[in-house]
């Protein structure tokens, strides 16, 4: 309650608000109460702004969408090209070299690779905003590269040892052996195969953007629900807090069931129990 | 199963492991980085006797130069000693982060596999329910219920943590307690506890030094993360991420107090996670891993 401001409140203030929050009900009775008004789509009232959680929510999620969605995009192109390149030219100075890249986009940081290129693309280049608080392109660019290197890194690994673990089956080497143009090869044979255990992953890696937007929205001053969170912890919001956490768990959670149901289409060898 | 009859008797494949990850590249590499960092920050007074705390205003923002190696920051503090001396409470986080998580999710995950049963249910319902978050969101949903602090923040990585480590110990537990030899120590009555941390726990522990290693670099990052968000370390104490949130104010005149914090970080991190790649190459080598067919 005294969190509610560090200015003096008089105790009847504070019992008001007390029975107008239900804080004098039992727990099981508030917390009974929060998930049947969450059913009902009602997250309650911000206790800074005395907004809705839900309306909140929802006016910030379609920028955490965007800037998922073209980190992902990225990450899947750039990850994709460099996993599949490295592979066909396994043990070369290029395979060291997309492997190397790799391990360093696993160990960067993400608000530091933000801020280098922050450095360099609108500081030094003056290409691009450091600040992203509107909807356009351009000030979608950096952050979308921001969360999208590191999980390129992660894409172009798993691709790489995808693509090397169908290029050694026997179906591939049925196709050469039957005279098949290598352009056919691996765009018709190899690639397709090696996709599969990839496209799974995208919904993982799409959940986990959800989570990484959060420093990303931060260090960019960008909308989103990320940013959301991180306010309102600060600002000891707790309905919003918890309204963020209940959302982007949903959202987690649905996109890791329709990755399961997805890996069974596409592995009929699988079969959910 | 391939495995051993009786890995736990003898050391050698232990000996074998080590040996083999030494002899890896990346594992060298990534060794020499790590001991390099731990020692210029826990040895931070030999290479500078400079106050990591102390303000000298008319200093402030001066670029690096023999004086100030690493240059200062916005109120004239020297950015390389409190290079040195934040690197400390990063690795700190890291460890202490790790620690927490493998401890508790190892825990839970020898129990959970081995009792099974309603203890078993209960055990993995409350991790899958952990595990419906994505991490750094939990780590701020406990912050957000402990409060922000050093202490809560090293807490919340390795509540974090918990569920990855209780699965690989809960499915490797799993495949072990059908083991002979297992059998073997329930009928000589050797009791559960005894069990399983002298039979199953060594067992497992191949598997499970991958997610370790490779935990470390991740809690860094996780540490690094929410001190740069302010939700960690209190100010003035050095710390990396801490460093770099507020070196982003003059991102446009002073490059060094941003640039050189996080290379810190990512060279710690790197460093891991390259000696972890080789121990899980020399892991997946060896074939006693006991959940592999």
């Amino acid at each position: 309650m005294a969190i509610l401001g560090r200015q003096k409140v008089s105790e009847e203030k504070v019992a008001e608000l007390r029975e107008q929050l239900g804080l004098n009900d039992p727990l099981y009775v508030q917390y009974g109460r929060y998930l049947n008004n969450a059913l009902h789509g009602n997250l309650g009232v911000s206790i800074r702004n005395y907004l809705p959680v839900s309306k909140s929510i929802g006016e910030q999620l379609p920028s955490t969408f965007a800037l998922a969605i073209s980190a992902l995009i990225l990450a899947l192109s750039l990850g994709g090209i460099l996993g599949m390149l490295a592979a066909l030219r396994h043990g070369t100075w290029f395979d060291t070299l997309v492997m190397s890249l790799s391990v360093s986009g696993l160990s960067i940081p993400t608000f530091w690779l933000g801020l280098l290129l922050i450095i360099l693309f609108s500081v030094k280049l003056k290409l691009f905003p450091s600040i992203s608080s509107n909807s356009s392109p351009a000030a979608l660019f950096l952050p979308a590269l921001t969360l999208g290197l590191p999980e390129a890194a992660v894409v172009a690994r798993m691709v790489r040892a995808s693509m090397l673990d169908v290029l050694n089956r026997d179906y591939i080497i049925t196709a050469r052996a039957k005279g098949l143009p290598e352009r056919l090869v691996i765009f018709k044979h190899a690639l397709r195969n090696a996709l599969i255990p990839v496209v799974t992953f995208v919904g993982l890696q799409m959940a986990y953007l959800l989570g990484g937007a959060t420093i990303v929205e931060t260090m960019f001053a960008r909308q989103g629900i990320g940013r959301l969170a991180v306010q309102s912890i600060f600002n000891r919001d707790y309905p919003m807090v918890q309204g963020v956490v209940l959302v982007t768990a949903t959202i987690y959670v649905f996109i890791n069931t329709l990755t399961d149901i997805t890996y069974v289409f596409l592995n009929p060898k699988i079969h959910l129990k | 199963m391939t495995a051993d009859l009786f890995p736990h008797r003898s050391s050698s494949p232990g000996v074998r492991l080590f040996r083999q990850i030494l002899r890896n590249r990346s594992a060298q590499i990534g060794g020499i980085l790590l001991i390099l960092l731990i020692f210029f920050s826990y040895g931070a007074p030999l290479f500078t006797d400079k106050d990591p705390n102390k303000t000298q205003p008319s200093l402030a923002l001066k670029p690096p130069s023999l004086d100030f190696p690493m240059g200062t920051d916005g109120i004239g503090r020297d950015n390389f000693a409190r290079f040195l001396y934040g690197g400390r409470l990063s690795l700190r986080v890291g460890l202490v982060g790790i620690t927490i998580g493998a401890l508790l999710g190892i825990t839970f995950g020898l129990i959970s596999g081995y009792l099974g049963g309603w203890v078993d249910s209960i055990i993995s319902w409350f991790t899958d329910v952990l595990m419906s978050f994505p991490d750094i969101l939990l780590a701020l949903a406990i912050i957000a219920i402990l409060g922000p602090g050093i202490t809560n923040a090293m807490l919340a990585i390795g509540i974090a943590f918990v569920p990855s480590f209780m699965r690989l110990t809960r499915s490797s537990v799993l495949s072990l307690r059908e083991m002979t030899y297992v059998e073997a120590a329930r009928a000589l009555g050797s009791s559960d506890a005894r069990i399983l941390v002298k039979h199953i726990l060594p067992n497992s522990i191949r598997t499970l030094l991958v997610l370790i290693t490779l935990g470390i670099g991740s809690s860094i990052l996780a540490g690094a993360a929410l001190n740069f968000l302010g939700l960690g370390a209190e100010p003035p104490t050095p710390e990396w991420g801490a460093m770099l949130n507020a070196g982003m104010k003059y991102v446009r005149q002073a490059w060094w107090l941003t640039v050189l914090p996080g290379a810190g970080i990512f060279l710690a991190v790197l460093s891991i996670n390259l000696i972890g790649d080789a121990i899980s190459d020399a892991v997946a080598g060896t074939n006693i891993l006991p959940d592999k067919k």
